[in-house]
C-alpha cells in the first residue's frame, strides 16, 4: 500500500464517520422534533428549543468526532495534528466573522420585516457553521495533494 | 517597517537523502502526511516543537533544516 493510498483511506474513513454520525444524529434530532411537536401541538416554544438544541448538539458532535476515529474518548493523532488544529482555529475565526455578519444582517433585516428570535438564532448558527466548515475543508485540502 | 521574513526549509532534500517518503517521515514525527506536505511547500509554518522533531528525525540541526528568507 502506497503512502497516498493510506492517506486516502484515512480521509475516506473520516468522511464515512462524519456522514454516518451526521445522518444518525439528524434522525435522532428529527425524531425528537416530531415527538415534541406532537406533545406541544406545534405552537409553543418547546419545539423551537428542541430544534435549536438539536442543531447545536449536531454541530458539537460533528466537531468533536472530526478529531477522533470512531471513538468519543480517544483522539486519533493523525486526525488531530498541528496542521489540523491550526486549520480548525482559522476556520473558527471565519465562522465567528460569518456569525457577526449574519447578526448584522438579521438586525438590518428586522427593520423592514419581522424576524423572530428563533429565526435569527438559527440563521446566525448556520452561517457560522457553514462558513467555518467550508473554510476548514478548503484548508485541509491544501495539503492533501502531492506526494 | 522591517523586512518581512518567510520560513524556508530543506525538508524535501533531507527526506530524499534518507530515502524517506512523506508518509514515513510523518509517522516518525507523529503527524499526518498532509502536514509534512504543507511544511515542505512552505504553506504551513511548523511549531518549534515540530521543527525540532523534524530535525531530529532527519538527523540534522534545526537551523540546517530551516532558514529565514525575505
Amino acid at each position: 500500500m502506497t503512502d497516498k493510498d493510506a492517506s486516502n483511506r484515512r480521509v475516506a474513513r473520516r468522511t464515512r464517520t462524519l456522514t454516518a454520525g451526521g445522518l444518525f444524529l439528524m434522525v435522532i434530532v428529527f425524531g425528537a422534533y416530531q415527538v415534541f411537536e406532537r406533545l406541544d401541538g406545534g405552537q409553543g416554544r418547546l419545539v423551537d428549543l428542541v430544534r435549536l438544541a438539536g442543531i447545536t448538539l449536531l454541530a458539537l458532535v460533528l466537531s468533536i468526532r472530526s478529531t477522533t476515529s470512531l471513538s468519543f474518548l480517544r483522539r486519533d493523532p493523525m486526525l488531530d495534528d498541528e496542521l489540523t488544529r491550526e486549520n480548525r482555529l482559522r476556520a473558527g475565526r471565519i465562522g465567528f466573522w460569518a456569525m457577526m455578519l449574519a447578526t448584522i444582517a438579521c438586525g438590518a433585516l428586522s427593520m423592514f420585516v419581522a424576524v423572530t428570535l428563533m429565526e435569527a438564532l438559527i440563521t446566525i448558527l448556520f452561517a457560522g457553521a457553514f462558513a467555518a466548515t467550508l473554510r476548514f475543508v478548503r484548508l485541509e485540502r491544501r495539503g492533501a495533494d502531492g506526494a | 517597517m522591517g523586512p518581512e521574513y518567510r520560513l524556508g526549509n530543506h525538508l524535501k532534500e533531507a527526506r530524499a537523502r534518507l530515502g524517506l517518503t512523506q508518509g514515513e517521515l510523518a509517522d516518525r514525527v507523529q503527524v499526518s502526511r498532509k502536514t509534512i506536505n504543507t511544511v515542505e511547500n512552505g504553506v504551513f509554518v511548523p511549531s518549534t516543537l515540530l521543527a525540532l522533531k523534524l530535525a531530529q528525525a532527519l538527523e540534522m540541526k534545526v537551523e540546517e533544516l530551516f532558514y529565514l528568507t525575505e
